[in-house]
């Protein structure tokens, strides 16, 4: 159920009219929100709506047991019917692999069960611990089980067969399960913050699910944090005409970016991205351009669409996305694009593996080890690898020529600040270009396909250049105002005739250029 | 009260600024296609083109004219007399907006560039275009008994084109009892009341011609109510357990290959139908197929699609001589309309036509001068 499809236009009324009836019953509204959330994952999968719950028990029984609270009778309770709720929702008579699910949910059951009975057992602190520890290890369990069995089995496969060795077939062919990398760094966020003590341990289930589960953000994030959103759930919410309008504004903006700019230019990219041995020189920068745009747009609109829709609803979802293609150093790039992962990876991550405290080596080991595994987090793929390890890298020369620490004492105005920052964001982009090559490739021998067509082909001039930037023309023209405003939400910023003529090309882009058929995220394949 | 009526007209004067910039948008940022269609309902429950009328059709690709002669077929001259003149041959075409010549002006058009080829082969054949935008095999049969029979053709050409099995069942015109084919008794007139109401109307009329923006709307609720009404007579098929389900399954999902290739009961007795009416009136009948165009220089069949064992009938194809002639830089088809024939596209499937024709004698018997059309406008019998 993607957002610009009609099913999912139909789905959000019929979750508004429950979702405003319920606006004095806070733990009603919450309980709606969570049944919705569920609702809209099992129409992607329901297959793995038990996982999502399941994963939504642990974190939850952890989350209490990391705060160093004894995990009381009702809670585990609580907990246990909410498993068993969850793996019976999910079993469908007649289809054999969900069969399991029942007997996995009980043995799970179980194990909370049992877990629950010893950590009670310890002291405050080494509960504290031991919850964190089995939290953590669960939710990385399941994510590396999912996303990375697969790759690690093949690899290790071809290395026996490069070595000489035969050791047999060893895949699972295990599906993805959609959103997984987000709902998992999502819950570990939340476990590791309360042993930080960071943000309280919810004690409440209902609102424990919705925050975990909430369909807006549930497969593409942004990666919330519970002292952000959580909290969100304590509240009664208040639905304004104001947060109407300005979510609706934000939601048409995010839905011209996905459907009329990435939509409309995916094509250009996947015909050179299949084909580059076949294309001119011009064909596969273009190819790489529109790439950029499309990953760009694809991934901002989903979020500014989720953003939109929970202001709708009176919450507020994280900025994730700002305008990143402007910046002049790899870190500042990290600090614009997908800031709700770059964080996460900052807070749970670098800091933890020393960040820059350690001095130099360390710092640039630090550094690299958080964008290569920033990389293996976007899937299990070689290319994720290299493009992590290119991010990582380009952020060393960055800091080994101090580049960031040199802009901070230069002015930030006049001609010359403009020609430098100009030739800053022209280099950065050129990079971060490559790094989208990397990303897209279906494999290391394409990169070099293209750096050799791009170095070797001729044939500027027959590109799709027109096409191009057709689309992207509105998004720049976009960007320069909030550049020039210092301000992201620019439609309701605009004077009334204007908003009026924006809000009519962006509806008529939508029902005239749309393409045919709906395309999903790209961000849903992590 | 005041405030009441303020709010009033500004959102009318909204609404009117709405309609003024989307008619702008598109001419400026998405040209729009103007093919208005000029169809009416006729006695025999089917549409018919309206008799007597010009209109313009514009795309970003072409500006032309469409004139449809006293009796609703595609020709800048009058329709012949129903009696023929002796030794005098007519080939009769019937299907859709294809053959219609839609985007293409009369001489570029399928049946007069077919008229010219198998005249230069010695044939004096008057080509009589009884097509009309929309049509399937159900409504050519019908037009085959009611239209062109008075006529009484040497050829019946009909065209197979990808969008047959769908109109063939949303027409609901016939359905397959006990394995035999059978007429509902019911008309199919869609929307034909309300459009002959507002094109009595002057303004509504400039509006199909000129406004873009009335256009798209109406393209897209058209493309809606076809699939909506494909979609409600497969149900009621498949409730009442009628034969022609089998073809539900095969075009339930045009997206995907067929499930059951070959499995066409509706269809192929709908061929078979028209071949036999066409016999009946003592002439021959030719199944031509219309390619589904892919990309410029890939095309699909359609008859390989859904009737790849139709066998006695006889069939031309102009698969062969698209794909020969296919280029990167040459249309066979318009691409920013509604993909008919370019002059070219016409020009190729005329000759694969007139080749068949003629290769198979069927108007050996023409010989001396052919009707001009200009003596006579008997009219046939409803």
């Amino acid at each position: 159920m993607l957002f610009q499809t009609p099913q999912f236009f139909i789905f959000f009324a019929v979750v508004m009219v429950f979702y405003t009836a319920t606006m004095r019953h806070l733990r009603l509204q919450n309980a709606i929100v969570m049944v919705a959330s569920y609702v809209f994952y099992a129409v992607w999968d329901l297959r793995f709506l038990s996982l999502i719950i399941t994963a939504t028990t642990v974190a939850f029984i952890a989350g209490i047991g990391a705060s160093g609270a004894r995990i009381e009778r009702r809670q585990l309770v609580a907990a246990l019917a909410f498993l068993a709720v969850g793996s019976l929702i999910s079993f469908v008579p007649g289809l054999p692999e969900t069969s399991g699910y029942l007997g996995a949910c009980t043995a799970l059951g179980v194990a909370v069960a049992g877990f629950v009975a010893w950590a009670n057992r310890l002291s405050p602190e080494r509960r504290q611990q031991s919850s964190v520890v089995v939290g953590v290890i669960f939710n990385l369990v399941l994510l590396g089980f999912f996303k990375y069995f697969n790759f690690f089995a093949n690899s290790l496969t071809d290395l026996a067969h490069a070595l000489g060795a035969d050791v047999g077939y060893v895949t699972l062919h295990v599906v993805l399960p959609v959103g997984i990398s987000f709902f998992t760094f999502q819950k570990l966020a939340y476990i590791i913050d309360i042993k930080r003590g960071r943000v309280e341990a919810s004690t409440d289930l209902i609102k424990f699910g919705a925050f975990v589960a909430y369909f807006p953000q549930l497969v593409a994030g942004p990666i919330e944090r519970a002292g952000h959103l959580l909290r969100q759930f304590d509240v009664p919410r208040r639905i304004t005409s104001e947060g109407v309008l300005s979510g609706s504004a934000l939601f048409l903006w995010g839905m011209y970016k996905k459907v009329v700019i990435a939509d409309n230019i995916s094509p250009i990219a996947n015909r050179v991205f299949d084909n580059p041995g076949a294309m001119t020189a011009g064909e596969l920068f273009v190819g790489v351009l529109a790439f950029t745009f499309q990953i760009l747009c694809d991934f901002s609109g989903y979020t500014d669409m989720a953003r939109g829709l929970a202001r709708i609803m009176g919450l507020d979802l994280m900025i994730n996305f700002n305008i990143p293609y402007v910046s002049r150093t790899p870190s500042e790039f990290w600090e614009r694009w997908h800031i709700s992962l770059s964080s996460w990876l900052r807070d749970y991550l670098y800091i933890p593996l020393g960040g820059n405290r350690g001095g130099v080596l360390l710092t640039y080991r630090n550094l690299f080890l958080t964008m290569l595994l920033g990389g293996l987090w976007h899937g299990a793929s070689w290319t994720f690898i290299a493009w992590g390890a290119f991010h990582g890298s380009i952020l060393i020369v960055y800091r080994l020529l101090n580049v960031d620490r040199w802009l901070a004492a230069q002015p930030t105005k006049g001609v010359t600040a403009a020609v430098r920052d100009v030739g800053l964001v022209a280099i950065m982009f050129g990079l971060t270009m490559f790094g989208w090559l990397l990303f897209r490739a279906p494999d290391i021998a394409t990169v070099g396909v293209f750096v050799t067509g791009l170095a070797t082909a001729g044939g500027w001039s027959a590109a799709p250049w027109g096409t191009l930037a057709f689309f992207v023309a509105p998004l720049l023209l976009v960007q320069a105002w909030q550049l020039w405003h210092d301000e992201l939400e620019f439609l309701p910023r605009l004077p009334p005739f204007l908003r009026l003529n924006v809000v009519l090309f962006l509806v008529y882009s939508l029902v005239f250029l749309a393409p045919k058929a709906p395309s999903a995220f790209i961000y849903f394949d992590f | 009260m005041q405030r009441t009526l303020r709010i009033f007209l500004i959102s009318l004067a909204v609404i009117a600024y709405a309609v003024v910039f989307g008619e702008l948008f598109l001419r400026v940022v998405a040209p729009e296609p103007l093919m208005p269609r000029y169809v009416t309902g006729a006695p025999d429950g089917i549409r018919a083109n309206m008799p007597n009328v010009a209109f313009r059709q514009w795309t970003p690709e072409v500006d032309v004219t469409i004139r449809y002669n006293d009796q609703g077929m595609r020709d800048d001259r009058p329709a012949p007399p129903l009696v023929k003149a002796a030794r005098e041959c007519r080939v009769a075409l019937l299907g859709d907006s294809y053959f219609v010549g839609f985007e293409s002006n009369y001489p570029e058009s399928f049946a007069k560039q077919l008229e010219d080829r198998l005249r230069a082969r010695g044939k004096p054949v008057r080509v009589l275009d009884f097509a009309v935008s929309g049509f399937g095999t159900a409504e050519d049969l019908i037009a085959l008994n009611h239209r062109v029979a008075p006529y009484r053709p040497d050829v019946v050409v009909t065209s197979w084109h990808g969008s047959d099995p769908d109109d063939n069942i949303r027409s609901n015109l016939y359905h397959m009892v006990d394995g035999r084919l059978q007429p509902t008794g019911r008309d199919f007139l869609p929307g034909i009341a309300v459009s002959d109401r507002l094109m009595q109307s002057r303004v509504y009329r400039w509006l199909i011609e000129n406004s873009q923006l009335y256009s798209a709307v109406r393209e897209r609720a058209g493309v809606f109510t076809k699939s909506l009404l494909a979609n409600l007579r497969r149900k009621d098929a498949q409730q009442d357990g009628s034969d022609d389900t089998a073809m539900s399954i095969a075009t339930a999902a045009p997206q995907a290959e067929p499930l059951s290739i070959g499995t066409a009961p509706l269809d192929r007795a709908l061929v078979e139908a028209t071949r036999d009416a066409a016999t009946a009136i003592g002439a021959h009948f030719l199944l031509f197929e219309v390619p589904t165009r892919s990309t410029r220089t890939y095309f699909k069949s359609p008859l390989a699609k859904y009737l790849p064992d139709l066998t006695g009938v006889d069939i031309a194809s102009p698969m062969a001589a698209f794909t020969a002639a296919a280029r990167p830089d040459l249309k066979l088809y318009q691409e920013k309309g509604q993909m008919h024939w370019t002059a070219r596209g016409n020009a190729l499937a005329a000759d694969v036509a007139a080749a068949d024709i003629v290769r198979r004698g069927w108007l050996d018997a023409c010989v001396g001068a052919a009707s001009n059309g200009a003596a006579g406008t008997a009219q046939p019998a409803a």
